[in-house]
């Protein structure tokens, strides 16, 4: 089969590779109907995050029609058109028991790369570094989904291919981000980034009864995107002088009640700091630009909560001592997809939310190199490239 | 002189620094089995001072007083252990009752499936649970040897020690004890490894032997990159 493989920093190229086959009884073989371009990543394209092999294939969010199931697949059948989110997971361990899903303890058989770095592994995932597992991932004309009928969500007959697409990452990711703050009627909600997990944060703060939302970011076509098909109220960074300053002004001096940070270690900025932060990246002193974690530390309300959405390495510019003395509460993971994946869609079935506004640009999976250069430089407003293989 | 007699303080405790550090950072094994001694010692001191508060926990949830059978069994093993070999002590918790945990590991087809692709494990035919091991090495060599149970507690514990003539001699043991209730039981592993085991340094090896069985009992498969599709020439495989 055709796939979109990782060769280096930097250089991506679609080849033909071996098709996926079952291996585990309760694996399923999927043929991939649409799969997306999404921020993270960028990480290990651009060589941040480690272990990568040459010859991976890449790709962690899509949706597509089952083919083929293994002896002991019981409730996903063939010709089953479902989402799969991200994150490998096996329902049995006490982690996804809890819905704790990318903490799951079985799925990752690289388990011994990551104890070092974490502590403990975490879930294997599609398409990303070895550390996550080394799975293929899902840029690819097929993809083998292991633990099926616990991660193989049936698409409901209303929803589109390019709505229940982004139910595999960007959604979960933004409404988990959401669920985090623990929003209560009246709240501001202040979320840093309008890529894919961005606007769906946004839109997902809404959704669990936020009053206001309040949107940063630098590009004119996404700040748009976040008043007129949000309706949250934005902030250009690169326009005020201070973001923090603003946003307690907007909030009456006291700043919002959560702040979700949907941006990531490949941060833009700036300022001094951000200079710092380029400068130790390019002599791979650290791997995290931290410009909008600290913005939203600095911003939000005594008392409140930070959301981490967005994926870091290592840091050291990450003041503990303003989390401590504001009180903040700080909630964080990876996408517990599986928790959210079935509400996500009843979403969109009653069109309380439409996913598919980020689907901007879509090319072939033989286009899928150029697709990722658009998505990368953010080039003619796009903010997900997909993919028909 | 006032230098001089600051320096002769400095390297005094220097020295007395040294030798704790010395002591504390000898064989990985020794520590481990100073930490799980030290904690018998504590334990055995609160019994002692409150001997109610220990049998209140030990009656349904953690076993506090099996640390100290540990740390027995761990001074017994280091004493026997073959003399070129690195001793292990890990453990995993498992969401599996303790009865179906020591069936399963007793079973040679739990064994193989764990130590693919690594060898194969076959029922030896003489008793005593005795397993035959098929190990083979990265250089096309081949190790054969059996195991054989010493001690066994349905439920609770199983120790084994390799066959006299085996060409690597090892022994080891398996603890299952409960922790909370919703999460399972803990499974305590202590392994002598022969350091002729290739390549793989055994804390690695003893975590990976643990991992894969809690996903076989948990989700009756190993998580696997068998035949992962990629670009490398290797493709069949990984």
């Amino acid at each position: 089969m055709r796939a979109l493989c990782w060769n280096g920093v930097n250089t991506l190229s679609v080849e033909t590779v071996p098709d996926p086959v079952i291996v585990n009884p309760h694996d399923a073989i999927m043929r991939v109907i649409l799969t997306t371009t999404c921020g993270s990543d960028l990480h290990f394209i651009d060589g941040y995050i480690p272990t990568m092999r040459k010859g991976d294939v890449i790709g962690h969010e899509f949706m597509g029609e089952v083919v083929e199931v293994g002896r002991d697949v019981k409730r996903v059948k063939k010709g089953d058109r479902v989402v799969v989110p991200s994150f490998i997971c096996c329902g049995n361990c006490w982690y996804c028991k809890n819905d704790l899903w990318s903490l799951c303890d079985n799925t990752n058989p690289n388990a011994e790369i990551q104890e070092p770095l974490l502590g403990y592994p975490t879930a294997g995932i599609y398409g990303y570094t070895h550390a996550f597992g080394g799975y293929a991932g899902s840029h690819a004309q097929y993809v083998r989904v292991p633990h099926a009928d616990q991660d193989c969500f049936a698409i409901p007959d209303g929803v589109r291919d390019e709505q229940a697409l982004f139910c595999s990452d960007a959604a979960p990711t933004g409404y988990m981000g959401a669920d985090f703050c623990d929003i209560k009627p009246g709240d501001t909600v202040a979320v840093w980034g309008c890529g894919g997990v961005g606007l769906m944060a946004q839109r997902s703060a809404f959704l669990l009864g936020a009053e206001r939302v309040i949107a940063i970011d630098r590009l004119p076509e996404r700040l748009q995107m976040a008043r007129d098909q949000i309706g949250s109220e934005t902030i250009d960074y690169t326009a005020v002088d201070s973001v923090v300053d603003v946003l307690k002004e907007m909030t009456g001096g006291r700043g919002p009640d959560a702040c979700i940070d949907a941006v990531g270690m490949e941060a833009h900025g700036v300022g001094v700091q951000y200079a710092y932060d380029r400068v130790k990246q390019a002599l791979h002193l650290h791997t995290d630009r931290g410009e909008a974690l600290r913005q939203a530390m600095m911003a939000c309300r005594k008392g409140g909560t930070l959301s981490i959405l967005g994926v870091y390495g290592v840091m050291d510019k990450f003041p503990v001592g303003v989390l401590m003395n504001k009180g903040l509460t700080v909630r964080t993971a990876q996408q517990h997809g599986q928790k959210y994946v079935r509400r996500l869609l009843e979403h969109v079935a009653k069109g309380e939310l439409d996913p598919s506004i980020l689907a901007t640009h879509r090319f072939s999976l033989e286009d899928a190199p150029r697709g990722y250069d658009m998505f990368k430089h953010k080039t003619d407003g796009c903010v997900r490239a997909v993919f028909a293989p | 002189m006032e230098i001089a007699k600051r320096q002769d303080q400095e390297s005094a405790r220097r020295t007395i620094v040294d030798r704790v550090k010395q002591q504390l950072t000898t064989q990985r094994g020794d520590r481990i089995a100073r930490i799980v001694g030290a904690t018998a010692l504590g334990v055995g001191a609160v019994h002692l001072l409150a001997p109610g508060m220990l049998s209140r926990r030990s009656s349904g949830g953690l076993r506090l007083l099996g640390i100290a059978e540990i740390a027995g069994g761990v001074a017994l093993m280091r004493a026997r252990a073959a003399a070129r070999a690195k001793y292990v002590q890990r453990s995993i918790t498992i969401g599996a009752p303790a009865e179906m945990l020591y069936t399963r590991w007793r079973d040679p087809q739990v064994m193989t499936q764990i130590m693919q692709p690594l060898g194969s494990v076959t029922r030896d035919g003489s008793g005593d649970g005795a397993l035959r091991w098929h190990v083979s090495g990265p250089l096309g060599q081949s190790i054969e040897w059996v195991t054989r149970n010493v001690e066994e507690e349905p439920g609770r514990r199983l120790r084994w020690t390799t066959d006299d003539g085996a060409p690597v001699a090892s022994e080891g043991s398996i603890e299952f004890r409960q922790d909370r209730p919703d999460v399972g039981m803990i499974v305590t592993m202590h392994v002598a490894i022969p350091t002729v085991v290739p390549q793989i340094l055994p804390e690695l090896l003893i975590a990976k032997v643990l991992r894969r069985f809690k996903s076989l009992v948990e989700t009756a498969e190993i998580p696997t990159l068998k035949n992962n599709p990629s670009a490398r020439a290797s493709a069949i495989g990984h």
